[in-house]
């Protein structure tokens, strides 16, 4: 399961439970308490680079003043494409685990909305791999962004405008798109 | 006819003021037909629908995708999570 409704927290996203093999399709485990250090196994000392990337709720939006976020999404079609996404970037990249959050409903300012972490061997397919699965998420995965502002108007977001010059699989997006406020 | 069952997202589903519509077409038909249908249904929803993906079964789909009956069709505005 990749989307929560519950807060995201740091322990949730990086931990890895201690001595315990993990599929790469797992995600969220919390280490079990009181695990003896002797019981981790030498692969989980592989990976020499870890990347984590949190996307958090910021508090304006083109000029306008943002109170809080809800997200929506088509929620068993969002997570079979998160898991589509995973095993794509595994299939690039050589990437020891990957794991990801991504928060449903009420999100306040300053929570985190999505939470990635990729360990690899070296640092550039983690950095690479994260990329493609922040942008994948973005574009691809069945989530809907509302915006609540401070003068009492909600909109949903327009779109996911993709970064200047990066290279995106589905293209761009609802540039033309009316204002549903 | 065939009846499909259609569900709505996001924006979407806030101008049609539901999450889910049962809608017939034609033995042979397509989601475009199921998009021409909305359009003509319901105020506003054109450019959006324009700008939306669809997903049969809980795939993304081209608009010609033939339906069965019992499909479910999804309309998918464009994303915006992360």
């Amino acid at each position: 399961m990749y989307l929560t409704r519950e807060p995201i927290t740091l322990s949730a996203v990086i931990a890895s439970p201690v001595g315990a093999k993990q599929s790469h399709y797992e995600i969220a485990s919390l280490p079990p308490s009181g695990t003896p250090r002797n019981d981790v196994e030498a692969d989980n000392f592989k990976a020499g680079a870890s990347v984590l990337f949190l996307g958090k709720v910021r508090d304006h939006s083109e000029g306008r003043k943002v109170l809080y976020l809800e997200y929506e999404a088509f929620e068993a079609m969002a997570e079979s494409v998160i898991a589509d996404l995973i095993a794509e970037a595994h299939h690039h990249w050589s990437v020891d685990e990957i794991k990801i959050l991504h928060r449903l409903g009420e999100v306040k300012l300053g929570e985190i909305a999505v939470a990635i972490a990729v360990k690899s061997t070296h640092r550039d397919e983690a950095y690479q791999a994260s990329r493609f699965l922040i942008e994948g998420i973005k574009h691809r995965v069945p989530i809907w962004k509302k915006e609540y502002f401070e003068d009492g108007t909600s909109e949903w977001s327009q779109c996911n405008v993709p970064p200047k010059g990066l290279h995106l699989v589905n293209g761009d997006c609802c540039a033309d798109l009316q204002r549903s406020a | 006819m065939i009846q499909v069952k259609v569900r709505l997202f996001a924006a979407l589903r806030d101008q049609v003021g539901t999450s889910e519509l049962e809608l017939e077409v034609e033995r042979n038909g397509s989601c475009s037909e199921i998009l021409a249908t909305l359009e003509k249904e319901y105020e506003h929803v054109g450019p959006i629908l324009q700008r939306s993906l669809v997903a049969v079964n809980g795939f993304y789909a081209g608009r010609n995708t033939g339906l069965s009956s019992g499909d479910e069709v999804a309309i998918l505005p464009p994303v915006s999570g992360g």
